[in-house]
């Protein structure tokens, strides 16, 4: 459905993305992760040609991108971040003016889909809150009813509950052969959804999988509590091996074999241990330690 | 027609602007004819530049079709038609920019052309169809001041100076899609139709003015039988290098 081959893209001398290759079958959410900076949206944006990449191929459900980009938007759903939007025209306005260029759009599902997200239609914009503008985005992209849908974060200002029905859309829209790919700061939601996740990091892919194997690749995690205060540098060390948290809560993030943690953990006055596999945010943590954590 | 449309929403409040002032401005200028012809030699005194000069002379001589070809299509049309394209035009495609709205638009199954074209031919309307307009009221509202302006003499006169509108279009346009923000664009076009016009005051140097192409003279052609086919030919070629300049330069726009 989707197949993005060693994508580059540069900003004067400034390389954005370095040999970007991605894939998503139909019916598969991929969830692009990555702190700020890192080219999530501007791959998201060479997608639907906005910015032309330098080198590489995309394929949209079999169209390349950059030879009939005209064909190739025509199969995708974008919702860009809400900084994008005519913030003159009404919520209703801009979805009918957003669809009205898909063939394959559905005008009453985007509107319907407004009143399920309580979006006045009527109301214009630049009045409405950042959560409501994200949901005037997302209702866009799902009325153009295309084989992708293509959203940056469109998870972020949701409230919790609005996260559970747009989940819930995007699972459905999956379920019925859609293809979602998006970029979110929310690990929590991508977890949640994402049938495959990829980590951006400086322009380059550096992770890619499904969120069991990159957990299982950074290691398990085992959550203990201490009896008393102890300094990370009071605590034991191994190859691999990486401690967050303290004074007396540590969370240890290790490679390698059990047995040889828990004979080192011994020395310590231990209250309680719970063994779990790495969550995403744990993933993340070690993907990009906070040192090193390019920032914008 | 949604492109158009949500264009058209943006500017028409400028285009009916710009169509009652250029209509007033029309109206007082014929209705002030009488005075106007009775104290030339006295408002002949009071021009300052040589080339203004020679206007009004051209207009002590040859009366009433002068002073309303300066009164319309040299001050009105290229004054406020300046304005108004400048106003409308500049953001076609730099407001865009400006307000990081051109991700949304261009992400959409439309092409650049399309957007860019539609968009060029709203403008171009808004600016040519008050000049005929204004223009046909013309002939009735002389009629009360006992002057004679013939159809077809104003509608060639009025198709001149739309070509040459057309041409400020496809500049506001073309500045437009190199341009990051919509004030930037609008006040280049202001800037080289008001240097054009310092240059057009300097008799030495005014063949190299823009305004050349439509003081009286060439209206004086019009109303003789001799449409300037020539100059209108440079006004149309330079129209469509500019749009074609334009189209190449957005379609390797990024947004």
């Amino acid at each position: 459905m989707l197949e993005i081959r060693n994508l580059d893209k540069s900003f004067g001398v400034q390389p954005v993305l370095r040999a970007v290759s991605l894939r998503a079958d139909q019916g598969v959410i991929l969830g692009l992760v990555g702190p700020n900076g890192a080219g999530k949206s501007t791959l998201l944006r060479c997608l639907v040609s906005v910015v032309r990449p330098d080198r590489g191929e995309i394929l949209v459900d079999g169209v390349d991108a950059q030879a009939d980009p005209l064909d190739a938007r025509r199969r995708i759903g974008y919702a860009p971040s809400e900084t994008a939007l005519y913030h003159r025209m009404t919520a209703g306005g801009l979805l009918k003016l957003a669809v009205a260029f898909h063939p394959s759009a559905d005008v009453d599902l985007g509107l319907q889909l407004l009143d399920r997200f309580a979006v006045p239609r009527d109301r214009r914009i630049r009045h409405l809150s950042h959560g409501m503008k994200r949901k005037v985005l997302l209702a866009q992209a799902l009325a153009c009813r295309t084989p992708l849908l293509v959203l940056d974060e469109p998870m972020e200002a949701l409230d919790p509950e609005a996260r559970r029905v747009v989940e819930g859309l995007l699972r459905e829209a999956a379920s019925a052969g859609t293809t979602v790919l998006f970029s979110s700061h929310d690990l929590m939601s991508t977890e949640r959804l994402c049938d495959r996740i990829a980590f951006l990091r400086t322009g380059r892919i550096v992770r890619d999988g499904t969120a069991a194997e990159l957990a299982a690749e950074a290691g398990r995690v085992l959550h203990v509590v201490l009896r008393e205060d102890r300094a990370e540098t009071d605590l034991p060390t191994g190859e691999g091996w990486t401690w967050a948290g303290g004074p007396r809560r540590w969370t240890l993030v290790y490679d390698g074999h059990a047995e040889d943690v828990l004979k080192a953990l011994s020395t310590l006055p231990i209250a309680g241990i719970r063994d779990s596999a790495a969550s995403l945010e744990e993933v993340f943590e070690a993907l990009y330690p906070l040192e090193t954590s390019p920032c914008d | 027609m949604r492109l158009i449309g949500q264009y058209l929403r943006d500017i028409w409040w400028i285009a009916l602007g710009y169509f009652i002032v250029l209509e007033s401005a029309m109206i007082a200028a014929i209705l002030y004819w009488p005075q106007f012809r009775d104290n030339i030699p006295e408002i002949a005194k009071l021009i300052p530049f040589q080339t203004l000069q020679d206007l009004l002379s051209q207009v002590a001589e040859a009366g009433y079709w002068p002073y309303f070809a300066i009164q319309q299509w040299f001050k009105g049309c290229s004054l406020f038609g300046v304005a108004a394209i400048a106003f409308m035009g500049s953001g076609i495609i730099a407001r865009e920019a400006d307000q990081r709205t051109g991700e949304f638009l261009f992400s959409r199954p439309v092409s650049r052309r399309r957007v860019l074209l539609s968009r060029f031919s709203v403008l171009s309307l808004a600016a040519i169809i008050p000049v005929y307009l204004s223009s046909i009221t013309a002939i009735w509202i002389s009629r009360g001041v006992d002057e004679y302006i013939g159809w077809g003499h104003t509608l060639a006169a009025s198709t001149y100076m739309s070509l040459f509108l057309l041409m400020l279009c496809a500049f506001t346009t073309l500045l437009s899609v190199i341009s990051e923000n919509q004030f930037r664009a609008g006040a280049v076009l202001v800037g080289v139709v008001l240097a054009n016009f310092a240059v057009y005051l300097v008799q030495s140097l005014d063949r190299f003015s823009l305004f050349t192409s439509i003081d009286v003279w060439a209206f004086m052609e019009i109303a003789n039988g001799l449409f300037p086919w020539a100059t209108a030919g440079v006004f149309t070629a330079a129209t469509m290098v500019q749009l074609i300049a334009a189209d190449w330069l957005l379609n390797h726009r990024q947004f």
